[in-house]
């Protein structure tokens, strides 16, 4: 009965807001208002709030000016110089060649010891 | 929600007001001159006040792992907040419990002002302040001498949580001297991690998990959300996969104690302790059993799924038949205490709502267990049977920028000889031929077997000098007594401690580390995986006559000469670092100014692509790179000396925990589970007041330690909450109060690592100063080595419990 | 003139205390030490209150990080009887440290027991006053008062001081308090709640939006957002 009462308070309260105000619920909170952009250019989320894209961390260094820099801009202004060859995230097509029979000599633990151990790992 | 009482309140809420403020009233009036001409917030809102003279400097956190970027507000040259850096991509301007405390450490009364020197016998307290002159004098001078002896092996450097350049430099000055002895804490637990990484997918490193674009994660442990090792990430994107996205993902944590991340998590699977390994199996063993898992990658990119034939003819046992054959859901069930039933639905969800993700136990005391190797192979293979390699929502490589090459040089005769010994803990040799480090058996090598019991090895070489960074060994190694023993036999022992801690104490010598909001230094952007480096610098003027252990490295190589002068050619860390990080291609001026730079996008591999080669296989020496990930592990079949007598070697598998199955059950019916809390600031000795008043939130303990212990247990002991009691292991025995927790495995108990450090500071009104805060449960764990990796094995150790 | 309000997204926090302890440190609470915490006397602006319920091993766990919920109706500002706790035309509910007689009638009325009061004069132990926060508003309280969050009042006080170097009008997004800045899950949100584009106003006007205690009828300005 309680929950009932607090929804359907909650409900009254709503339907409220909207008559009163005459919003529509989409309008865009602050940011989006003040820059025109959607959420999603900024925010990871397309519904805004939490982590940054890298255009809305740009944005934000920038000292959140009107309007949000592109991404290439945004790159820049965060120092970025940012060289990829996107191709060769993509496998060419045809099939994959089988795994070769196991033939690898034992005992090699001391060299692996060594190579592990001299790995900055970065 | 709408449950929560106004009594609830009241009997949760710290404040113990209600009864008796009325008549409390009448001697509340205070006098004119306790005032003390403090400001008020007066009518009509905020006063008037001129805006300070204030800047705001950019930084590096180093309290833990994540290194999350600060910017720190000085005012009148004093550190007074701290935010989170918004340029930096792992954190993105928000900033944990512990960077907000980080304040608390630099101006920490417990810090050690200037060097100094034991004066009478080792332990006793008995202390000379010396000039930075003298104490580096005298440390060359030991080296000098040691190395002058042909005795440059026996001085042995142990190091905790290194960042940025550091281990490169650490590990540069003790090769350029001449002893192989660098050993690392990793041996505590994150070796395993990065070993098994390695020995399957081929990386050398501790996977990212891509929890942004995951929508199911199953993290085995409880320390994801608390003390895992990009923890900031992993919270700012475990709220995405909830809310910032349509589909909400589902987390899943399992554990044997309901601990933060299995509060937050969408279920929570109570385990056995120390069972992880047997749950995944069993889980893949439904994935495999019912055909769930994603064919296409498993047969082109996995090897040793199906049994297999080698060169030889000899036939393998493959992953396959491994899980049906063994790990069948009943003796599953029978492991690990979780009903076949949920096994089985968990295995379907998790591969039907791809991408899916399994997180290996990471962070303190996730892989102790003596089986943490093969338990985390078994965890991360899960990964591979959904094709959850380097995918949006999966396992992510974590890559690292390219910097200037170091300096060449050529080590001399005295270098090569003392290069050429044995390591004192005994890794790399036949017993540990994978392990990096085995830090928990410095004390068993430097001192001769207790009475009774068998040498565990053969003293190779007495250690004549010992340094200490980022470590504690007497307070965090499992039966730390035994290290101070070993740490008083030791003739010069150096510490880098900022505080006085239980090891320092045993020191001859400490050179006080500034804090890292005094120094120079870098840091990898570590959980983004994009390469990325955000810069370290000091924001006030050192508090006290401390000096970066980078600084007092390079000076001791530089009054060294030889070699080491070679090989550490710079004046300073900050010079170091400058050169290092030259070859970054970044707008010097924003980089400076951003205090952050990193890539900013991660560009996922294809499988087969030809960046595959860079997520899978990358680092391997013996196995071939073909951009397969090893189910059976090709390079662990060549590591092994006999090669491929027995497959399970190659496979990951399960073994109980040697406690869980051979301890004295009669003796010590519980389970000693630890978890590092998020409170416990991961590289800081000594008390931070504020993290201690919000120390236990889920047992509202503050300043203290407790045990939690399920009702059901603790009626059938018969102790009720706050009783005192002793939690007994067969090494030793802690008092602590009570605490009773329904989120725990029925014969588990649960105390906090971190606590039951001496504190000379009397913190706050009615406190005594020289007490000891809480209790150390690491003094309760038997020390143990797993074979081939030489991680610890300390959990779970078998205690009992009763009333003091 | 804004009327600040807060929205906590129970879903996105993690419990982690960062908001304690950023508050903390920003709103200089003193440390209590051990003895004092004991007696429950630890100053903590902005607590994070477990609620368990259920046996092993079907245990649930709620949390709530509870700032004083700055009651549009406060009970309180009532029972003072030297009116030394007051609402601002900003809908903060402040304390005047020097009307105030340590009677704490308002920790009683206060249904959310967010009120602490200062048993004796703060005390710290002397090297760490070097980080105390210096703004005016902020320093530390005299014996025998009561004291709790203000939402920064002096983060506001320096926004618009800010805004107003800089020749532009004040924007509300501004300023936030030091826990909504500092919160490692971006579960909290602040702002205008008379502005219907803010996001808390979407936010408290969200399905999932509640507030504690709402039957007392005290119209709290801090709603949350339900788990799930």
């Amino acid at each position: 009965m309680k929950r009932l009462l607090l929804f359907s308070t909650l409900f009254i309260t709503i339907v409220l807001t909207l008559a009163l105000t005459g919003r529509p619920t989409q309008a865009l909170p602050e940011y989006a208002t003040q820059t025109g952009e959607p959420c999603a250019t900024c925010h990871l989320s397309p519904s805004g709030g939490g982590l940054r894209t890298p255009r809305g961390q740009a944005w934000v260094g920038a000292g959140k000016p009107g309007t949000v820099p592109g991404l290439t801009e945004s790159l820049a202004l965060l120092g970025v110089h940012l060289e990829v060859d996107e191709s060769a995230y993509v496998a060419a097509p045809g099939p994959v060649p089988p795994a070769e029979p196991l033939r690898l000599k034992a005992g090699q633990a001391k060299a692996l010891h060594d190579w592990l151990k001299d790995y900055e790992g970065n | 929600m709408e449950k929560i009482s106004r009594r609830d309140f009241i009997r949760i809420g710290a404040t113990v007001t209600a009864a008796g403020a009325a008549l409390a009233a009448a001697s509340g009036t205070r006098s004119l001159l306790e005032k003390g001409g403090a400001p008020v917030v007066g009518r009509g809102g905020a006063m008037a006040a001129p805006p300070l003279d204030e800047t705001w400097v950019k930084t590096t956190c180093a309290l833990c792992p994540s290194g999350c970027g600060l910017v720190v507000r000085v005012v009148d040259g004093k550190a007074v907040k701290i935010e989170g850096n918004p340029l930096h991509p792992l954190n993105q301007g928000v900033c944990c419990l512990r960077g907000q405390a980080a304040l608390e450490m630099l101006y920490s009364p417990e810090r050690l002002p200037r060097p100094r020197l034991q004066t009478g016998e080792r332990g006793n307290g008995d202390w000379r302040e010396i000039s930075w002159d003298e104490a580096l004098a005298l440390v060359a001078d030991r080296l000098s001498a040691l190395r002058a002896a042909g005795q440059a092996h026996t001085v042995v450097f142990l190091h905790g949580e290194t960042r940025g350049q550091m281990r490169a430099l650490i590990n540069r000055f003790m090769t350029a001297y001449g002893s192989p002895n660098v050993i690392s804490q990793d041996s505590l637990d994150e070796q395993a991690a990065r070993l098994a990484t390695f020995l399957t997918q081929g990386i050398n490193g501790i996977p990212v998990y891509d929890l942004n674009n995951a929508r199911y994660v199953m993290t085995f442990g409880g320390n994801l959300l608390e003390a895992s090792r990009h923890v900031i990430g992993y919270l700012g994107a475990l709220a995405f996969m909830r809310r910032g996205r349509p589909d909400r993902g589902k987390l899943v944590a399992v554990h044997p104690r309901l601990s933060l991340t299995g509060v937050k998590a969408d279920e929570w699977v109570p385990i056995r302790p120390g069972t992880y390994g047997a749950l995944a199996l069993g889980l893949a063993n439904v994935i495999v059993n019912s055909g769930l898992y994603d064919e296409d990658f498993v047969r082109d990119f996995t090897f040793g799924f199906d049994d297999f034939e080698d060169e030889a003819g000899n036939l393998h046992m493959g992953f396959k038949r491994l899980v049906l054959e063994r790990y069948p859901l009943d003796r599953v069930e029978s492991i690990t205490g979780v009903p076949a039933a949920d096994i089985a639905r968990l295995a379907g969800e998790f591969a039907t709502n791809r991408p899916a993700v399994a997180v290996m136990p990471t962070g303190p005391g996730g892989l102790a267990s003596g089986n943490s190797l093969y338990t985390a192979m078994a965890v991360h293979a899960l990964n591979a049977l959904v094709g959850s390699i380097d995918v949006p929502g999966g396992v992510w490589v974590q890559r690292f920028p390219r910097l200037a090459d170091w300096p060449d040089w050529t080590p001399d005769p005295v270098a090569e000889a003392g290069l050429a010994q044995e390591r004192v803990d005994g890794a790399g040799s036949d017993a540990l031929p994978l392990a990096l480090s085995a830090y928990q058996n410095v004390a068993d090598r430097v001192l001769p077997a207790p009475v009774g019991a068998a040498q565990v090895a053969d003293e190779p070489y007495p250690v004549n000098a010992l340094f200490l960074y980022n470590a504690n060994p007497v307070y965090d190694a499992p039966n730390g007594s035994r290290f101070a023993e070993a740490l008083r036999k030791v003739p010069f022992v150096v510490s880098f401690a900022s505080t006085l801690d239980e090891s320092a104490a045993h020191a001859d010598l400490i050179l006080p580390a500034s804090t890292f909001l005094e120094v120079w230094g870098d840091d990898y952007i570590e959980g983004t995986g994009y390469a990325g480096v955000s810069l370290r610098r000091p924001v006030v003027e050192p508090v006290h006559d401390t000096r970066d252990p980078g600084d007092v490295l390079l000076s001791l190589a530089a009054m060294l000469g030889g070699p080491l002068a070679d090989a550490l050619p710079w004046r300073s860390y900050k010079e170091l670092v400058e050169y290092r990080l030259s070859a970054i291609d970044v707008d010097r001026d924003k980089f400076e100014e951003n205090g952050v730079w990193s890539e900013m996008v991660y560009f996922n591999a294809a499988p087969g692509s030809p960046a595959w080669g860079n997520v899978v296989g990358r680092d391997r020496l013996n196995a071939p790179k073909d951009g397969r990930f090893d189910l059976f592990s090709r390079e662990l079949f060549a590591a092994l000396a006999q090669g491929s007598s027995d497959d399970l070697d190659c496979l990951p598998h399960f073994d109980l925990p040697a406690t869980v199955e051979s301890g004295d059950a009669a003796t010590y019916p519980f389970l000693l589970v630890t978890q590092t809390l998020i409170t416990q600031p991961r590289s800081w000795e000594g008390i931070l007041p504020t993290l201690q008043e919000a120390y236990g939130l889920q047992t509202n303990m503050k300043w203290s330690s407790w045990v939690e212990i399920n009702p059901r247990a603790a009626e059938a002991l018969g102790v009720k909450k706050g009783d005192l009691v002793w939690v007994e292991s067969a090494v030793g025995r802690v008092q602590v109060p009570v605490r009773l927790y329904e989120g725990l495995w029925p014969n588990a108990v649960y105390m906090p690592p971190g606590q039951g450090h001496r504190t000379l500071v009397k913190w706050g009104r009615g406190s005594k100063a020289n007490v000891v805060i809480g209790a150390n449960p690491n003094r309760l764990l038997v020390a143990g080595t797993e074979p081939l990796d030489g991680v610890a094995a300390v959990s779970p150790t078998r205690v009992r419990i009763y009333k003091a | 003139m804004a009327r600040w309000g807060m929205v906590i997204d129970l879903d996105k926090c993690f419990a982690c205390q960062s908001c304690t302890v950023a508050c903390r440190m920003e709103n200089n609470t003193p440390v209590a030490g051990p003895d004092q915490a004991s007696r429950g006397r630890a100053i903590l602006w902005n607590e994070v209150l477990p609620f368990v319920e259920g046996e092993y091993p079907n245990v649930t766990m709620t949390f709530i990080p509870r700032p004083c919920q700055h009651c549009d109706n406060p009970p309180c500002i009532k029972v003072c009887p030297v009116k030394a706790t007051y609402k601002n035309e900003e809908g903060i509910v402040l304390i005047d440290y020097d009307r105030c007689i340590g009677c704490r009638f308002c920790t009683v009325a206060c249904p959310y027991q967010v009120r602490y009061f200062n048993w004796y004069r703060p005390e710290w132990p002397e090297a760490l006053k070097e980080h105390l926060n210096p703004d005016p508003e902020v320093a530390p309280r005299p014996k025998g008062v009561v004291e709790k969050c203000t939402f920064c009042i002096q983060r506001l006080r320096k926004a618009r001081q800010k805004a107003e170097a800089e020749g532009r009008p004040f924007n509300p997004t501004d300023y936030v308090p030091a826990c909504v800045q500092t919160c490692t899950g971006h579960a909290r949100y602040f702002g205008d709640l008379d502005d219907p584009d803010s996001l808390v106003s979407q936010l408290a006007a969200s399905p999932r939006a509640f507030r504690l205690l709402e039957e007392m009828g005290t119209e709290p300005k801090v709603y949350y957002l339900k788990q799930g």
